[in-house]
Parts: structure tokens; sequence; C-alpha cells
């Protein structure tokens, strides 16, 4: 576990002078060196030498080195800055003609106030520096939040919306999880039912920071980044030997148990996390045999490893897997008899990532990265009086990439990053023809302009190529500029794409009881073909002959960023955003069968917009206090829906009169459960004696669309709205020593549940201990 | 089948259209202007039961009363009702001139009767079908709130012709008993077991006696 503190025992700071005095043949005045961190030893990039009194310095490269000329001898003092470390000042004498070597370790900053971003650019950018709207959630944030699951920590956040939907998902600038990329370590988590990624499959107990990229990344990382990314940063091993161990106790018998462990040598580093998390879960509707939330246990280990085989090659391994067992009932009327089900669920996850990191000499860097995951989930309801089952099914997903990520900065002032790869997916499951396997290869490219004093442009471009689909091209243009201390703007603009996915390209099905089918866009010919054969067609609605190939789901979005800090400790960014989405698909009837029922399959049907403003600023005014005040505004349409409301085409029932009339405009609710305002307000607190953190969060999501009632088939009338909620929560946390820590608190104080939300328990109590060992080695 | 203890009410709305038209008339002190208005049949039918989806209930609209089953080969009938299937006296559900399409708009906001489009009913498709263009209802299934309910589309006015010929336009209110406008969110809806019965028609309606398109 990351024990600042311990650092004080090994030199708070490691100053070496590797005095390497060597007589070049050439007379001129220099020092060069190596600027790295304390922490790991790593070369740090984009680290600011500065000459006081001068106005030489210089900026290190990607192996972290740098040189300065001096036009001659004498005494200087030398301040040396990086994102995210502490400023350091060095005394240098140096000699005329003299070439002498410094190499500085700097000290890893413990308020991570200029925190670098991987996620908005692939390359390591100041969170200040970077050209998109970001938010940066560190591990401190997270253990303050006593959190244990992704779901948990994005809860929290302006203008995130927790939302369940075949499992925890989430909204982003108004688009559901299907449009939203999940990283871990900058590799996608794979696993969606109905295309939502269970968040709460994904521990955050080894996390170093959650990185949210808002608007479209597509042109960095290809399908499913349209609203925006999540990659969740993982541990690195730090200096020494460091181990803790963690349990936290929740209402409705929840537990976590957690472990960490990691040493650092030299060359060789390691770390090893371990989740455990069950819970007898939950359940709102008594009423009913079926449990709003299932009782679970889950299973999380990772390993990571480090070895420097030379000091320009660097081979990283991880791994990552991730085991649930679900239990829930069911109760069914079958035959005229009521049913009782036991329904098992099984997941499993597994992720491996293996990556080499090679810089040769300044100016170049490449990174080749492999990586495997596969996800499983096996589902069987079981009557419980008497032997079989009613129903089982599985899914069997896997992919597999391969990628190679370059990049080159021939000065500061300019960062080239190409990259290519290409990766291969498979399905195995019930509802689907034999094994299905997709190929799609990549390239892209960005473009950083980085002039001091001058607006900074990226320029970014990637082209996906698929088996299955119309390929793609994504392009993505940003500026920004510094105005002063206090203001920066960056406006940008970007296009993101979402592939069909697998149910939608290959899924065959048939409903057993309803009679009607859906069958994937790929095998809709062959499909209707046979089921034609087999005389279960009377009427073929489309054109076979004329299909066109199915496309992906494509953006086109803009933004305005702007972080103003208009008082000392106050920190504020706004970001207006518009996402336009064309070619979204939706299922449409293309046969009638012979039963009266419909064939379905999937086509690019709609259109939608999003836009909306998103505000968070932050106030420290001293060390014991600390707020935070998110805001988010959200305008969402269905573009056609739109037109026609225009056109005078949509019609409502006027309940109370029971008379059809117009719907105008003003009352069209856009999008079902999207909340038009959200927002939050965080105050934090540091009790000096006895000393106690404590934090309170009260977040609030305003009502939201959820169905039509007066058969318009959109949301206009006040009635079909759900009334939105405030969750209330608090945690307090107490050190003893260094060794030891307490946490307690209650989540959602007010007892909130909602109908349409069911991942709102209720109020939830918690208590939990921390202990950490560190040592030097 | 359907007796007349389900008694089929009629609301007389010609009388008071006839009513305020007068009076409209009166107030603009025009004698001259004789409106051709008496030639419009208004009604509003209440709770017409179509109970059996093969046994056809038949409607005469002109005279706005049922018609019997044995008459179902004449052209004494206009409209048919089984289930959510309705079909009109022409084509292959009968021998008069009858046929109808479906447009979008207020029952007020349609003048008249299209040029084109009123179609007979044919072996592959009734005049006004269940495809998703002319359907008058949506049903909303199994995960459908409320379930399983069958729910009049908002501004889908049928446009027909009668047995004889004439034409009218005609509005679907609800496909529930004693319930004209149902609240479709009410708990006691929501629930299939305090639920109306189903497959009652409420509808309005107008014919033009005239033999012209014009609904005005």
């Amino acid at each position: 576990m990351a024990n600042p503190l311990n650092k004080g025992l090994m030199a708070v700071l490691c100053l070496i002078f590797t005095c390497l005095f060597t007589q070049m043949g050439f007379s001129q005045t220099q020092v060069s060196g190596q600027i790295r961190s304390t922490e790991d030893n790593s070369p740090l990039a984009f680290a600011n030498l500065h000459i006081q009194g001068l106005s030489a310095g210089a900026t290190t490269d990607f192996n972290g080195s740098y040189i300065i000329l001096f036009e001659k001898a004498g005494s200087y003092v030398l301040e040396i800055s990086a994102v995210g470390f502490k400023k350091h000042t060095v005394k240098i004498d140096v000699a005329e003609n003299e070439q002498a070597t410094l190499d500085i370790l700097l000290e890893e900053e413990l308020l991570n106030l200029e925190t670098v971003i991987v996620s908005a650019t692939r390359t390591q950018r100041s969170y200040e520096d970077v050209p998109a709207a970001v938010t940066v959630i560190s591990a401190e944030q997270i253990k303050r939040m006593n959190s244990l699951r992704l779901d948990e920590v994005l809860l929290e956040q302006t203008g995130l919306q927790v939302v369940s939907d075949h499992g925890t998902g989430l909204q982003m600038q108004g688009l559901s999880s299907e449009y939203i990329l999940i990283l871990i370590d900058g590799e996608p988590v794979i696993g969606r039912t109905a295309g939502t990624l269970d968040l709460s499959r994904l521990a955050v107990g080894n996390v170093k920071q959650i990185e949210v990229v808002r608007g479209p990344a597509s042109s960095l990382y290809g399908s499913e980044a349209i609203a925006g990314v999540v990659n969740i940063i993982t541990d690195s091993p730090k200096a020494g030997l460091n181990a803790s161990l963690q349990s936290q106790y929740r209402s409705f018998n929840t537990l976590n148990l957690q472990g960490q462990a990691g040493v650092r040598l030299d060359k060789f580093a390691f770390n090893f996390f371990a989740d455990h998390l069950s819970s007898d879960g939950y359940d709102l509707t008594p009423e009913s045999i079926s449990k709003t939330a299932p009782k679970f246990d889950a299973q999380t280990i990772q390993g990571k490893l480090s070895y420097q085989i030379k000091p320009w090659a660097r081979l990283q391994m991880t791994a990552r897997s991730y085991l649930e067992n679900q239990e829930n009932f069911e109760s069914i009327i079958e035959e005229g008899e009521t049913q009782n089900l036991q329904i098992l669920t099984e997941q499993r996850d597994i992720n491996l990532m293996p990556t080499i990191s090679l810089r040769f000499g300044q100016s170049h860097k490449a990174e080749l990265r492999h990586y495997y995951t596969s996800f499983y989930n096996e589902s069987a309801s079981k009557y419980q009086s008497k032997d079989g089952f009613f129903d089982s099914s599985f899914f069997d997903q896997s992919f597999s990439r391969n990628e190679l990520q370059y990049d080159f900065m021939p000065n500061s002032s300019h960062v080239v990053t190409v990259g290519a790869g290409q990766f291969r997916e498979q399905v195995e499951a019930t509802r689907y023809n034999e094994e299905n396997r997709f190929l799609s290869q990549y390239i892209f490219g960005q473009y950083q302009l980085l002039p001091a004093n001058l607006p900074e442009l990226t320029l970014g471009l990637r082209y996906d190529n698929h088996s299955q689909y119309a390929s793609q091209w994504s392009p993505k243009a940003s500026i920004r500029h510094q105005f002063s201390d206090n203001l920066i703007v960056q406006v940008g603009v970007g296009a993101g794409f979402k592939a069909p996915d697998f149910r939608q390209l290959l899924l065959n099905f048939t409903n057993a009881t309803a009679g009607y089918s859906v069958v994937g866009s790929s095998i809709l010919k062959e499909s209707i073909l046979q089921m034609q054969q087999q005389g279960l067609i009377s009427q073929v609605l489309r054109n076979l002959e004329d299909l066109e190939q199915i496309q992906a789901e494509s953006s086109f979005s803009y933004n305005l960023g702007v972080n103003i800090n208009p008082y000392p400790g106050i920190k504020t960014q706004v970001n207006f955003y518009h996402n336009s989405i064309e070619n979204l698909i939706d299922t449409a009837p293309v046969a009638i069968k012979t039963n009266g029922q419909s064939v379905f399959s999937y086509f690019n049907i709609a259109r939608v917009i999003t836009q909306g403003a998103e505000l968070q600023t932050n106030w420290k005014p001293n060390d014991k206090w600390d707020f935070g005040l998110g805001y988010a505004y959200l305008n969402t349409r269905d573009v056609d829906v739109w037109e026609s409301i225009k056109a005078g085409e949509v019609f409502k029932r006027d309940i109370s009169s029971g008379r059809v009339m117009q719907v105008e405009t003003s009352d069209y609710g856009g999008l079902s459960y999207r909340s038009a305002h959200s927002g939050n307000l965080k105050i934090g607190y540091q009790f000096a004696k006895p000393s106690l953190n404590t934090y309170l969060r009260a977040i609030y999501r305003g009502r939201f669309g959820v169905a039509d009632l007066n058969g318009s088939g959109i949301i206009d009338d006040p009635r079909e709205y759900s009334k939105g909620y405030v969750l209330l929560n608090f945690a307090a946390q107490k050190s003893f020593g260094k060794l030891w820590q307490l946490d307690a608190g209650i989540n959602n104080i007010l007892g909130s549940t909602n109908t349409y939300e069911p991942s709102l328990a209720g109020r939830v109590f918690f208590v939990g201990a921390k202990i950490n060992f560190s040592k030097t080695l | 089948m359907y007796t007349k203890q389900f008694n089929v009410f009629n609301i007389r709305m010609t009388i008071l259209l006839f009513a305020s038209l007068f009076m409209f008339s009166a107030c603009e002190n025009d004698p001259e202007d004789e409106t051709p208005i008496e030639t419009i049949v208004s009604e509003e039918v209440r709770d017409l039961p179509a109970l059996s989806s093969s046994e056809y209930t038949f409607y005469n609209l002109r005279t706005n009363q049922e018609v019997s089953k044995a008459d179902s080969a004449s052209s004494k009938w206009d409209i048919a009702f089984a289930g959510t299937t309705i079909r009109f006296n022409g084509g292959v559900s009968g021998p008069g001139q009858g046929g109808a399409t479906m447009l979008t708009g207020t029952f007020e906001s349609i003048s008249s009767a299209p040029a084109t489009g009123i179609v007979a009913d044919s072996e592959e498709q009734l005049a006004i079908s269940t495809s998703a263009e002319t359907s008058w209802y949506n049903y909303t299934g199994q995960v459908g709130n409320p379930p399983h309910a069958v729910i009049p589309i908002p501004g889908r006015i049928i446009v027909f012709k009668t047995a004889d010929g004439k034409y009218g336009k005609l509005e679907i209110e609800s496909y529930y008993q004693g319930t004209p406008t149902p609240d479709y969110s009410d708990p006691a809806f929501v629930d299939l077991s305090t639920r109306p019965a189903s497959r009652y028609y409420n509808f309005r309606y107008i014919v033009q006696q005239d033999g012209s398109t014009s609904f005005e």
C-alpha cells in the first residue's frame, strides 16, 4: 500500500551526484543528466529545469534526460519541477568548458494536485494541460468515500449517473453504458449484457487513480468511446516492501476483505492484490420472491510484475481474474401452476496484459502491448419443487489484441504518436449460431504542438477496419490556450463510433412463448432464406437484396472547456458539449411469420442529440476544510421524434378529457431515464484533536422520464417522470499512528429508494479497519 | 354473444351540433346561408363488444346501430369488429363499396377524405391492418407498463367509406368496458385482475351523408 510517510526513512530527497567529469573534445560549458522518480526510479518526461535569474532552462525528453548549456562558468541555482512531484532546487558550480552530469531524483508530491493523465492523449500530460474535459479521481478520494466498487465511485461524480439496466451501468453526457469505453490500465473491459458493462464487477481497492475523459475519444481508442472513456489506472509497486490488509462490513451482511503486497527492488517490482466481496443482497419488493439485488460472492485477484531488462527496456505483466457467484429466485406460471425457480449465475473474467516498453535515445519511445481477456457467464434456472431446469444459458466471449504505439518527441514543442494494432473477438453462446469470430485492424496517429505561451494544438485520426461492418475514420482536433495562470480555454471537435455488437450482428433467437424471432444483421439474409424454405415466412417486408451492410453508430461532437481560478484556493471547470449521434441501431421488423409474429433485425435507424453543460468547482480555504460543488445540465432528444413534433405529427391523449391533442416541442422531455438537472455538494473537514477525517456528500439526481402514459410514445407529460432523489453519504476515518486506520459511515442517510433505480438499497451502514506495513529494502 | 344488456348507448351529438350551429347562424343573422350541415351524422359509441376473434360484431354507421350477423352478406353494415381486427364492407369483407385508410391528426383537424388512399380489404391486407403505419393501437406486451394492454394510438384517424359509398372519419378512443378515457397508469388498470374487460370498443365518428368528401 502507498505509504508516503515511509519515504522519510529512505532519505526524503535522494540527490545523486554522479559527477562523471569527462573532458570532451569540444569546449562547451554544460550540465546534463536524467530526472527520475524516487517512487519507482522511472525517468520523468516533461520535467522542467530552470536556472534562477536566467531565462535559460530545459525540458526533459522521454528518457528523462536534459542538457543545459551555460555561457560562462559560475554558481547557479537550478529549479526542477515536474507534474505530480515536489519542486526541487539544487546549487551547482560549473567550471569553464566543463561537461558535468547531474542525475536528480524527484519525490512524488503527497497531495497530487498536479495529476498526470494518460487517457486523454495516450501520453503523460498534466491534468491542467489536457486538451479535453477530464475528471481524475485519486486513490485518496476513493478511500475517503470508502468505495469498494467502480459504480460507488462514479455515482458521486458530476455529470455521471449510475443507472441499472441489465447490471449497474453508467450514463455520461446523456449516453448510456454501451457508448462508454471502460478500460483497465488502458485496455478495454469486455462482457456487456445488453450493452451494459456491470460496474459492480470492478474492484477499486488497488487503484492509483480513475481518469474520466468526457467526449468522444475514438481517434485514440476506437469503438465505444462515444460519450467518453473511464480508465482505471491500477497501482504500481512502491519502493521497498509494502503490504496492507483491509476489511469492511456493511448492511445486508456485506463483507469485503482486501489484501495488497508489493515489493520494488532495483530492477524488479511486483505487487499483488486480492479482494473478496460477499453480500446477502436486498429486497425492495418483498411481495415477490425475486430479490432486488441477489445474494453473491465475488473474488478479484490481480498481480503486476515489472522488470527493467535494460536501462532502455522494461517488461511488464499484469494479470487479473474475477469470479462471481449469484443466487436469486423467480416465480413463474407454467401450465397454470406457479413454479419457484432458483437462478444460479456464475461469471468469470480474465485479463492478461504483457507489455514491453522501449526508449531509444532522447526522443523515441515505443510500447508493444498484447492483451487477452475473456468473459464467461453461465446461468441456470432450477425448479425448486421438482427436478430439472427451466432454462439455462451461457455466454463465452474472448478478445485478444496486439498493439504497437510509438511516440516521438523531437523537442518539447512537438509530440508525435502513431500506433497500429489488430484484434480478434470471439463469442460462443446460447441464442447464437456456432462459434463467431471478428477480426479488426486499425491505425492511429496524433500530433501535439505545444509551443510555449501560444495556443496548443492536438490533432488525431484513427482508421478502423472490421470484418463485419463498414470501416470507420475517427478524427479529432483540439486547441487549448492558457491566457493566464487563472484562465485556460479549450475547444475541441471529434468523432466517435460504436461498433455493432455481437447481438446486433449475430443473434439468432426465437421467443418460445410469443413466437417472434430476432436475427442479427450479419446472418439476416441466410436466416430469412432458411425460414422461407421451412415455410415459416408469410411475407418479407424489406427487399433482402437491397439491404445495406450495417454501419457503426457514429457521433460528431464539439466542446468548450474553461478552467478558471477566480480566487486563491478555488478551482472551477466548466465544460459545454454537444454530441450528435447518427446511425443508432434499433430493431425493426423484416418479415411476417406464418404464425402472425414478426422477424426483427437490427438497422441503422435513429439519430439523437445530447448536449449540456457541466460545472465543477472546488474550494480548499485551509488545511481543515474542503468543499466541492458540481452541477450538470443535460438536454437530449431523438432527432426524428423532434422533427415529427415540429411537423405536428405527434399526438397525445389527455387523460382527464380523453381528447387527442397535438404534442408541442416544449412538452418534449427527451430520452427516457435522463435527468435534466443533477449535481453534488461535498464537504470535508479534518479535525485536529482527536485527529479525524470526515467527509459528507449530497448527490442529487433530478426527475427523469420513465414511461409514456398518454399514448404519444414519448416523454411529454409531468406524470411520465420519476421523482428525483438525493443521496446523503457520510464517512469518517481515524488513523492510529502509521499502522492502523478505522473507518465508519453511512451511505444514503436519507434512505432514498426509487422504483426505477433498484441500485438504491436504502440506508447502508459500514465499519472498516485497515493495517499497513512497509519496510525499506 | 352480445345481447342488449351490454347496452350500446348513443349520445346524440347531432342534436347538440345542430343546436349550436343554429345558434351560431342565428347570431350571424344570415338566414340565406343554408348550411348542408344536417347531412353529417356525428355519433359516439360506447362499449360495443367485439368479444370473439372469429365472430364479428357488425355495425351500421349511417344509422348508428348494430347489425345482426344474419345480414353479414348484405350492405346493411359498414364496419365490423372482432377483437382488435376491423373490417369494412367492401373487397374481401363484404358486398358493399366500403374501404378505409389511416390518417394522422386530431379528429377535428381531418376536414375531408383524401382523394386517394382509401382501399378495400384485400386478401393480402386489410385496409386497417396491424402494420406499424395503419394500426390503430399499440399492444404493450409482457414487459410494458401497463402490461398486455391495447392502447389506441392518439392521432390515428380512420377515414372510411360506408357500404353505400359515403365518406366518414372515425376515432377509436378505448378498448375497455366502461372506460371511454382510461387512465392507463391507474394501479387498478395496471393490475390485470382489476382491469376493466377488454374488447369493448369506444369510438366516435361522423358520416357525410351528402356523398361529398367534406367533413365540415
